[in-house]
């Protein structure tokens, strides 16, 4: 039999070389250079215990919050729907700093533990409330009316239903939740201080501040660095290796517990009061109309404009290249092994990819480009999981229809996919465009004055202890990331096809 | 000359996890032809058939289409027609669109597409439907699009994954005489699988049975649903089997016949535009029809039961 080359193992095999392999063994060769001190197996065992501690605590807690909130959304079938969903969304998507500093004008500059997890909390929470309302929501209507003439109660119907499908999407979430917080770093550096730093906290110290501590320079960030990896891959593994099932839940039977409509809403305001609270108190405390641009512009000696190009620059750039790259490899992705090379960057914190990358690329390419290609890794597992989601969704009879007629695969993702899923695609450019203009830790590890983008101003503002700076910048910045995600969500909804 | 097949599949197998889902398939398809592969769900009816557009490679076997071994050729390069069992319209384009997809990939001139559009759609009845969406068409018009999307390639042969299942029987009845009708004047070859008897007898010119991954029997229409050479193929058509002596026979419903020396006890009996009933003899249970009224007393006949092998 006639049997042909695996070309997407050539793509991903490739893809996986340069992005993931060649800034590991980097990373190796300086770890193996270190020569640990006492103070610094303290500072290593300090950090872990943090991290630890940190990811536990936080993931139990938003799991259950996320839950709850998860089975309100179901349950809930109004016209406010979709404006909670995005709302939730949005806090996922905000950057960390931007909730550290939320944190900060609710309690002050206290630094306690329980106000990292209320942070860690309401950063993550929504995020699992909004995928085990995915999975939940998918629950097929059909099944419950059966069990509904079957004699199950109401009650019934949420346990043994809805919430078993929920739990695919929160635990999905809650290891989500678990890795991120593990990697946690704004929250512990900014509302932390020093007795809370995370093992991500501790790689950028070592980097940026004490990059001589050991003989080798970055030796010691590079072994906390592959010691986080190490920690890290069997909750990836899980995250990878669970599919929660998102299906498209079409019928048109009316929602079985629509008469909870009421409770329900009032619950999701209650949520989302509570993780809007730290972004409604910045506003309140310092309201926008008191802000000094040249006072700014002064402290930080770069203008503001300066700092919003470059912010947008590096975000549009790596989004595209990263949307582009995802193309190719979601079409070119069949089997499971090369859907495990293409999330494999996943192993990477953001400071330990900027650290790696440091590394490889640092003395070679400009530093705007350095961050660019940090900022496409940094987003394109998401991406690519995003997108692959959506793609799955299409019956394969489509796809392979177009393929039948004599289509090619890249010509039958342009015309018969993408029209299907533009709404999708629309949401994910917007996610992966506020994420990557809201990226702080990975970009404050390698930055330089010309290339700093507007998290690291206000981080450097905040330093500079100009607190009033410090929010007014970050105001501006939410509101940049308001009218991008807006902009570019209208592009996505725009064109001809797909009116059915 | 020696008239090639249209298709021959040789000794295809497929295993998932473990499990044979086709093993060592093999059959051929003659010059307009449609051929039914008749099995049940789980037989490996849709597996062969994505094997043979290419959606699927098999583990081991050729397939060949007009002589020439396609097996490691893509999908996009067979030019093979495949209507889904859920036909897999485009959703995002209407129906005009929908039919001319594969056309433009085939032909610049815009002439030649919106001509040959509008020919089909003639052809099949669904001109006035060109701008509708395939949200907004009836079961039985979305199957017409489906056709005429796949006939105006000029595909070499058509797969069709059970079409009709979701039609309802009236339309059902009438979408069989359609694509019987397609074959004439397109003069098309089709594969066809079901798992119903009746699409089998009103389409089939061959009948390949299909069981658990294997090929029971293949051969012309007549011999396979008259004479069927096992106890799993007259099983899959429907017959009565049962046991005389050492010989196993098998007697379809329909030829069982009332008067005779088999005493019966009637288990159930319906009365409709046939009657039908269930009945329990010394040699099992056994279910006829007849156009006659059944008295246990009449008692049956089983002389067209047929020897088993």
């Amino acid at each position: 039999m006639n049997r042909k080359v695996t070309y997407p193992l050539v793509y991903t095999g490739g893809y996986a070389f340069i992005v993931v392999i060649i800034p590991l063994t980097f990373l190796i060769y300086y770890a193996i250079h270190v020569s640990p001190t006492q103070l610094f197996i303290h500072v290593l065992a300090e950090s872990v215990k943090q991290s630890f501690l940190q990811a536990t605590v936080s993931t139990v807690i938003s799991l259950g919050i996320g839950l709850i909130f998860g089975l309100l959304l179901i349950v809930y079938n109004g016209r406010m729907k979709s404006v909670i969903i995005s709302l939730l969304l949005v806090t996922y998507v905000l950057p960390g700093i931007i909730m550290a500093l939320g944190i900060i004008s609710l309690f002050g500059f206290s630094s306690r533990f329980w106000e990292i997890i209320y942070g860690n909390v309401v950063y993550n929470s929504p995020m699992i409330a909004v995928l085990a309302y995915s999975t939940g929501n998918s629950t097929s209507i059909r099944e419950i009316y059966s069990a509904k003439t079957l004699g199950a109660s109401d009650s019934k119907i949420i346990t043994g239903f809805y919430l078993q499908n929920s739990l695919r999407g929160g635990l999905l979430g809650g290891i989500l939740t678990f890795i991120l917080t593990f990697e946690g770093f704004s929250l512990p550096l900014i509302v932390g201080g020093p007795p809370y730093s995370t093992v991500e906290v501790m790689i950028y110290e070592f980097k940026s501040i004490f990059p001589s501590f050991a003989q080798f320079p970055f030796s010691t960030a590079s072994l906390l660095g592959l010691l986080q990896i190490a920690i890290l891959v069997v909750p990836l593994f899980f995250y990878l290796s669970i599919n929660a099932g998102f299906r498209r839940n079409d019928s048109v039977l009316p929602l079985p517990l629509r008469r909870y409509n009421k409770i329900a809403l009032a619950g999701l305001v209650i949520f989302l009061a509570f993780i809007l609270m730290p972004l409604f108190g910045m506003f309140i405390k310092y309201p926008l109309w008191q802000l000094s641009v040249s006072a700014i512009t002064t402290r930080l000696q770069i203008s503001i404009p300066f700092l919003l190009g470059n912010t947008v620059i590096f975000s549009f750039a790596s989004t595209f290249i990263a949307f582009l790259m995802s193309i190719v490899l979601i079409i070119y992705r069949p089997s499971l092994r090369n859907q495990f090379l293409i999330l494999l960057p996943l192993i990477f914190s953001p400071v330990t990819l900027a650290l790696s990358y440091f590394l490889v690329y640092g003395e070679h390419v400009p530093t705007s480009i350095l961050i660019t290609l940090i900022f496409t890794v940094v987003v394109i597992p998401l991406n690519i999981r995003m997108m692959a989601q959506a793609v799955e969704t299409i019956p394969p009879s489509e796809t392979y229809s177009s393929r039948t007629l004599g289509d090619s695969p890249l010509s039958t993702f342009f015309r018969v996919q993408l029209p299907r899923i533009k709404w999708e695609i629309s949401t994910v450019l917007s996610l992966m465009f506020i994420t990557v203009m809201g990226e702080f830790s990975s970009i404050v590890t390698v930055y330089t004055p010309s290339t700093m983008t507007i998290t690291v101003g206000i981080y450097k503002l905040l330093l500079l202890k100009d607190i009033g700076g410090t929010y007014y910048l970050t105001e501006i910045f939410l509101i940049v990331i308001f009218i991008s995600s807006f902009i570019i969500n209208q592009l996505g909804k725009s064109g001809s096809v797909g009116q059915t | 000359m020696v008239q090639l097949d249209k298709l021959r599949v040789e000794g295809i197998s497929i295993s998932v996890g473990g499990e044979h889902v086709l093993r060592n398939v093999s059959f051929s398809l003659r010059d307009g032809e449609i051929k039914i592969i008749l099995g049940a769900s789980g037989s490996g009816k849709t597996s062969t058939l994505n094997t043979i557009a290419g959606i699927i490679k098999p583990d081991s076997g050729s397939i060949f289409k007009d002589g020439k071994d396609i097996t490691g050729q893509d999908i996009d390069k067979r030019n093979i027609g495949f209507v889904f069992q859920d036909l897999g319209l485009f959703y995002s384009m209407n129906v005009a669109e929908n039919i001319a997809y594969g056309l433009r990939l085939r032909t610049k001139d815009i002439g030649e597409i919106n001509r040959r559009v509008s020919d089909i759609s003639r052809e099949l009845t669904i001109e006035e439907h060109l701008h509708k969406f395939p949200a907004q068409l009836s079961g039985g018009e979305k199957q017409l699009v489906s056709l005429a999307r796949t006939l105006i390639t000029d595909p070499d042969l058509i797969l069709m994954d059970e079409p009709l299942s979701s039609l309802d029987s009236f339309l059902r009845n009438n979408m069989r005489w359609y694509i019987k009708d397609i074959r004439r004047k397109f003069n098309v070859s089709i594969i066809y699988v079901t798992h119903d008897l009746a699409d089998a007898e009103i389409l089939g010119d061959s009948i390949a049975i299909l069981n658990e991954g294997t090929i029971l029997a293949d051969g012309d229409k007549a011999s396979i649903l008259n004479s069927p050479m096992s106890i799993e193929v007259a099983r899959i058509l429907g017959y009565n089997l049962y046991r005389v002596g050492e010989r196993n026979y098998a007697i379809h419903p329909s030829r069982v016949l009332i008067g005779g020396p088999v005493k019966i006890k009637i288990l159930f009996g319906e009365s409709g535009l046939k009657n039908n009933y269930l009945v329990d003899t010394e040699f099992g249970r056994i279910n006829l029809t007849s156009d006659q009224q059944l008295n246990e007393e009449d008692g049956i006949s089983l002389e067209r039961g047929l020897p088993l092998p």
